[in-house]
C-alpha cells in the first residue's frame, strides 16, 4: 500500500500530514511510532489497526495519484484569452542607479543594463493585447516597471491617457515600482492624479541603503530619495501616506538598523513596508545571514508568534514581520477543509504564466512576470506579434510534469512553492535544476505545516 | 440557597418543575398557577415532586420563599395592573422579586433594575462588527443543535438532559437555550440582536458568529449546546414558524458537530418524512440531524380554524416508545424519548461516542 504522509513532532505532541486530505491528525505516540514504522518498511500497512482506523474516518488512504496536470490545463487558452489579471510594462531598460545586488548587475543569469527603451507603438499594442484578453476581470491593473520608469516618464504618461481611452467605463489600476530618485513634483502630481500604487525601493536608513544602492558615479541614493520623501509628505500628504517600500536584505546588513529605521522614523513609522531577501547568484543555494540577523529575526518571529497567541499587541510585533501573519493563516485555513485528492494534481507553485501578471519587455516579447530571466528562451511565453506561445505556457504551467515520477509520491506535493523559474535551463525546463531545489521547497513546507501544529496546541485560533 | 417560587406557573413552563434539581443556586418551592384547574392539572403531572408546592393561592404559595420569579407569556390573559398588585403584595411579604426578560418588555418600567431581570446581560448584549472581518470565523469547539418542530417538542428537555450529562462527566458547557428562564440552570439566553428584524439575516449571523467565536475564545469551553427557539420550517401555509428564521441563523453560525431533532409524536410515521426533515436540515441550515427524539406531545389542527391553529395533546412520558416507523431502512435515523430513561441513556451514550470516537483533525 503507498500511503503518504509525514510524522511532525512538536516538544509535546504529535502529528501525522496526510497528503491524501492535506490535512494534519493529531496522534498520539503509540500511533505515530506505529505509523513511522509503516513508513520505513518495518511494519506492513496491512498489520496496523491504527492504520485501520484512521483509514476508517477517511484518512491515510492509498495514494491515487496517477498524474501530474495542472487543474487548468484545460481552460488555459480561455484564461489567456480573457482573463489576463494584470500587465506590466518595461518601459526602459535604463537605470540611474547602479546597485550592487541588482539581478541586471551581470551578477545573475539575465540581461544587464541597457539603453534600450520601450517606444509608445509596442505599449499601445501591449495595452491593447491586455485589453482585449481581460474583458472577465473587474478591475484593471497595469503596472510599470524598469529599470527605472521614471526615466521614461512621458511613455508613462502616454500610456495612462491611452488605457483611460481604450478602457472607457472600467476600473483601472496603475502601479509602479521605482528608485525613488527622480520623484520630482511634476511626477508626483502626474502619479497622484492617476491615484498610482507607488512602491519605492529603499532598503533602510543611510547607512544600509547606501552599502548598495547608488547612483552611476558611485555616491548614494538615500539622501535624494529623503528629499523627495519629504516634499512628497509636505505637498502631497494622502498620496504619501499610500506609498509602500520595498526593502532588500542582504547578508552584511545591519537589520536592527533597518528594523529601527522603519519603525521609528519620523517618515516612515507609518508606512507598509514589505522585505525580500537579496536573490542568490546560485539558485540552488540559501543565502546565509549573519548570527545577528538571524537572532533578531527569529526574536521578532517569536514576537510574531506571541501576538497570534494573544499574548502581544500588535504594536508589539515588527512591522518587517507583521504581513506574515496572513500566510499563516491562509495555510492553516486550506488545511481545514481537508480536500481531498483525486487522481490528477499539480504542486502548489506556479500561477498560470502570462496571467497573474504579464510582462511585456521592451522588445515587446513576452514572459511570466518581471522576475525571469530575460535572457531564457524557455521563459519568453509570446511575442506581442505572434501572441501567447500556447505549448510553452502550458509547459511553465505543468512544470511539474518534468518531475512527475518525484511529484506523484512527493508528501510535499500541495505545499511546494516552485516554480518554473526554478527550473530554468536557458533552452530547456531543467529536471536537475528543479530537483536541487526539491529539498530547500520541502524544509519550508515541513516548517510551515510544524508551525501550524505548534501554534494550534498553543490555543491559536487563526483568526483575526 | 434562595427559596425561589414562580408566578404564574403554566404547563408550558413544566421543565422548571421536571427538573428543578438542575436549578443552580435557587430552590424551586412554589408554582403558582392562576387558577384551580390549572393547579389540578398540574398536580395531576407532577404531584410526585413534594418538594414543590403547586397551588393558586399567591400568599401562601410564596409564604417560605426567598424570591419570586414573575414570568409573562401572551396566551396568559393577566393585565398589568395585576401583576403590579401581585408584585406589590410580594413586596409586602419581603420577598425579591425577579422577572423574565419577557416579563420585563411586558410591563417595563423604569424602576426595574437591571440585575432583577434573568440573564439581561446577555439579551442586551451589543456585537460590534469590524468592516474588514465580514466573514465567518472557524469555532473549533464542538457544537450540538437541538432543533424542534415547534413548541411542546421537549427540546428543552433534551438541552438539560445533554447538558447535565456532559457536565456530570466533568466537561466544561456552554448552553444556549431554548427557554428564557435557561439562565436558572446554568445556560444563557440567545442575544436579543438574533431576534432583531431590522438587521439583515446575513448581518445576524455574522454578529452570532463573531459573538460565539469571542465567548468562546475567552471561556475555552469543551461543549457547545445550542437549543433553538421556535421550529425550523412552516407546517403549511398558514403556520409558517416565521420559515424557521432564527434556528437558521443559529445553525449557521456554528458548524454543528451533532443534530438533534425533536418532533411531535406520531402513532405511526414514514421514514421519508424523517428523510425530509434531514435534508431540509443538512442543506438549509447545514445542520445534521443525527438523532430524533419524539416528544410525549403531538398535536393537531383545531377543527374551526382552518388548519390555522394548533392544538396539542400531552401524553404520558412513555407514549413514544409506542410510535411505529414505517420504512426503515439501513442507515435510517436513530429515534429516542429524551423522557423514559432507558431511551434517554442510549442517546446521551450514542451522542458521546460519536463525539468522542472520532479523529483528532485539524
Amino acid at each position: 500500500m503507498n500511503i503518504i504522509f509525514k510524522g511532525i513532532k512538536t516538544p509535546k505532541h504529535y502529528y501525522i500530514y496526510d497528503r491524501g486530505r492535506n490535512a494534519i491528525l493529531e496522534v498520539d505516540a503509540e500511533e505515530y511510532e506505529e505509523l513511522e514504522n509503516i513508513q520505513n518498511g518495518n511494519l506492513k500497512s496491512i498489520e496496523s489497526k491504527v492504520l485501520e482506523r484512521y483509514q476508517h474516518y477517511g484518512f491515510l488512504k492509498e495514494n491515487t495519484v496517477t498524474k501530474i496536470e495542472h487543474p487548468c490545463t484545460h481552460a488555459l487558452k480561455h484564461y489567456l484569452s480573457n482573463h489576463l489579471e494584470k500587465l506590466t510594462l518595461q518601459v526602459t531598460q535604463r537605470c540611474n542607479l547602479r546597485c550592487e545586488y541588482c539581478i541586471y548587475s551581470g551578477n545573475y543569469d539575465t540581461r544587464t543594463h541597457s539603453e534600450l527603451d520601450m517606444d509608445f507603438d509596442t505599449a499601445k499594442r501591449a495595452i491593447d493585447f491586455y485589453l482585449n484578453a481581460s474583458n472577465e476581470l473587474d478591475e484593471l491593473t497595469v503596472a510599470f516597471y524598469g529599470g527605472e520608469p521614471l526615466l521614461n516618464i512621458e511613455l508613462i504618461r502616454k500610456c495612462v491617457v491611452y488605457v483611460y481611452e481604450k478602457s472607457f467605463g472600467r476600473r483601472v489600476v496603475f502601479s509602479i515600482t521605482t528608485n525613488g530618485t527622480l520623484l520630482n513634483e511634476n511626477t508626483v502630481s502626474f502619479l497622484e492624479e492617476h491615484k498610482f500604487n507607488v512602491m519605492i525601493s529603499l532598503d533602510g536608513s543611510q547607512k544600509e541603503h547606501d552599502t548598495y544602492r547608488k547612483f552611476q558615479n558611485g555616491k548614494g541614493s538615500f539622501k535624494v530619495i529623503q528629499e523627495n520623501l519629504r516634499r512628497i509628505k509636505e505637498k502631497h500628504p494622502e498620496f504619501f501616506k499610500k506609498i509602500s517600500y520595498n526593502s532588500v536584505l542582504n547578508p552584511e546588513n545591519d537589520y536592527q538598523n533597518i528594523k529601527d529605521y522603519f519603525e521609528k522614523d519620523d517618515l516612515l513609522a507609518s508606512a507598509d513596508v514589505f522585505t525580500n531577501i537579496v536573490e542568490s547568484e546560485d539558485l540552488t543555494q540559501d543565502i546565509q545571514f549573519s548570527e545577528t540577523f538571524s537572532l533578531i529575526n527569529k526574536f521578532d518571529y517569536l514576537k510574531l508568534c506571541l501576538f497570534m497567541l494573544g499574548k502581544l499587541d500588535e504594536e508589539d510585533v515588527s512591522k518587517l514581520v507583521l504581513v506574515k501573519r496572513s500566510f499563516i493563516y491562509e495555510r492553516y485555513h486550506q488545511i481545514t477543509k481537508k480536500a481531498e485528492i483525486g487522481d490528477t494534481c499539480h504542486p502548489g507553485g506556479p500561477c498560470i504564466p502570462g496571467t497573474r501578471r504579464l510582462f511585456v519587455n521592451v522588445q515587446g516579447y513576452m514572459f511570466p512576470c518581471e522576475r525571469v530571466s530575460e535572457t531564457s528562451p524557455v521563459m519568453a511565453i509570446g511575442h506581442l506579434d505572434s501572441g501567447f506561445d500556447i505549448k510553452k505556457v502550458n509547459s511553465l504551467l505543468n512544470i511539474g510534469k518534468i518531475t512527475e515520477d518525484l511529484c506523484k509520491n512527493c508528501w510535499a506535493l500541495f505545499h511546494c512553492n516552485q516554480c518554473a523559474q526554478k527550473a530554468d535551463g536557458k533552452d530547456h525546463l531543467s529536471r536537475e535544476l528543479k530537483v536541487k531545489h526539491c529539498p530547500i521547497s520541502k524544509g519550508q513546507a515541513f516548517m510551515n505545516l510544524k508551525e501550524i501544529c505548534i501554534l494550534k496546541e498553543l490555543g491559536c485560533t487563526f483568526e483575526r | 440557597m434562595k427559596k425561589l417560587a414562580i408566578f404564574p406557573f403554566i404547563y408550558e413552563y413544566r421543565e422548571l418543575i421536571m427538573y428543578s434539581d438542575y436549578i443552580k443556586n435557587y430552590e424551586l418551592t412554589s408554582c403558582i398557577t392562576l387558577n384551580e384547574a390549572d393547579t389540578q392539572c398540574l398536580r395531576k403531572e407532577f404531584g410526585a415532586v413534594s418538594s414543590i408546592r403547586i397551588s393558586e393561592e399567591f400568599d401562601g404559595a410564596i409564604e417560605d420563599c426567598d424570591i419570586v420569579l414573575y414570568m409573562y407569556n401572551p396566551d396568559i390573559l393577566l393585565g398589568k395592573e395585576e401583576y403590579q398588585n401581585k408584585i406589590a403584595r410580594t413586596r409586602q411579604l419581603g420577598k425579591d422579586v425577579l422577572f423574565s426578560r419577557e416579563c420585563h418588555e411586558y410591563l417595563y418600567s423604569e424602576e426595574m433594575k437591571e440585575n432583577s431581570i434573568l440573564d439581561a446581560g446577555n439579551w442586551n448584549i451589543n456585537i460590534f462588527l469590524d468592516e474588514k472581518v465580514q466573514y465567518l470565523k472557524s469555532i473549533e469547539i464542538p457544537a450540538i443543535g437541538i432543533m424542534g418542530l415547534g413548541r411542546f417538542c421537549n427540546k428543552f428537555c433534551t438541552e438539560l438532559e445533554v447538558c447535565e450529562f456532559f457536565k456530570a462527566k466533568g466537561y466544561k458547557v456552554l448552553h444556549f437555550g431554548s427557554k428564557e428562564w435557561v439562565n436558572l440552570y446554568g445556560g444563557r439566553l440567545i442575544p436579543g440582536f438574533i431576534f432583531e428584524r431590522s438587521v439583515s439575516v446575513t448581518t445576524r449571523i455574522l454578529k452570532w458568529n463573531q459573538y460565539l467565536f469571542d465567548v468562546c475564545n475567552k471561556e475555552q469551553p469543551d461543549l457547545v449546546i445550542i437549543g433553538m427557539p421556535g421550529g425550523i420550517m412552516p407546517l403549511n401555509n398558514k403556520i409558517l414558524n416565521d420559515y424557521g428564521e432564527v434556528p437558521f441563523i443559529l445553525a449557521n453560525g456554528i458548524k454543528m458537530d451533532i443534530g438533534i431533532l425533536c418532533a411531535f409524536f406520531y402513532e405511526q410515521v414514514d421514514e421519508k418524512y424523517f428523510d425530509e426533515y434531514r435534508n431540509y436540515c443538512k442543506y438549509k441550515m447545514n445542520c445534521p440531524v443525527d438523532f430524533i427524539n419524539i416528544s410525549n406531545t403531538s398535536c393537531r389542527f383545531n377543527l374551526d380554524s382552518q388548519e390555522s391553529i394548533l392544538e396539542y395533546l400531552h401524553y404520558k412520558n412513555n407514549i413514544s416508545n409506542y410510535t411505529v416507523i414505517t420504512g426503515k431502512v439501513e442507515g435510517s435515523s436513530e429515534i429516542y424519548n429524551i423522557l423514559d430513561e432507558n431511551s434517554r441513556k442510549k442517546l446521551l451514550t450514542r451522542i458521546y461516542e460519536q463525539l468522542t470516537s472520532g479523529v483528532s483533525v485539524f
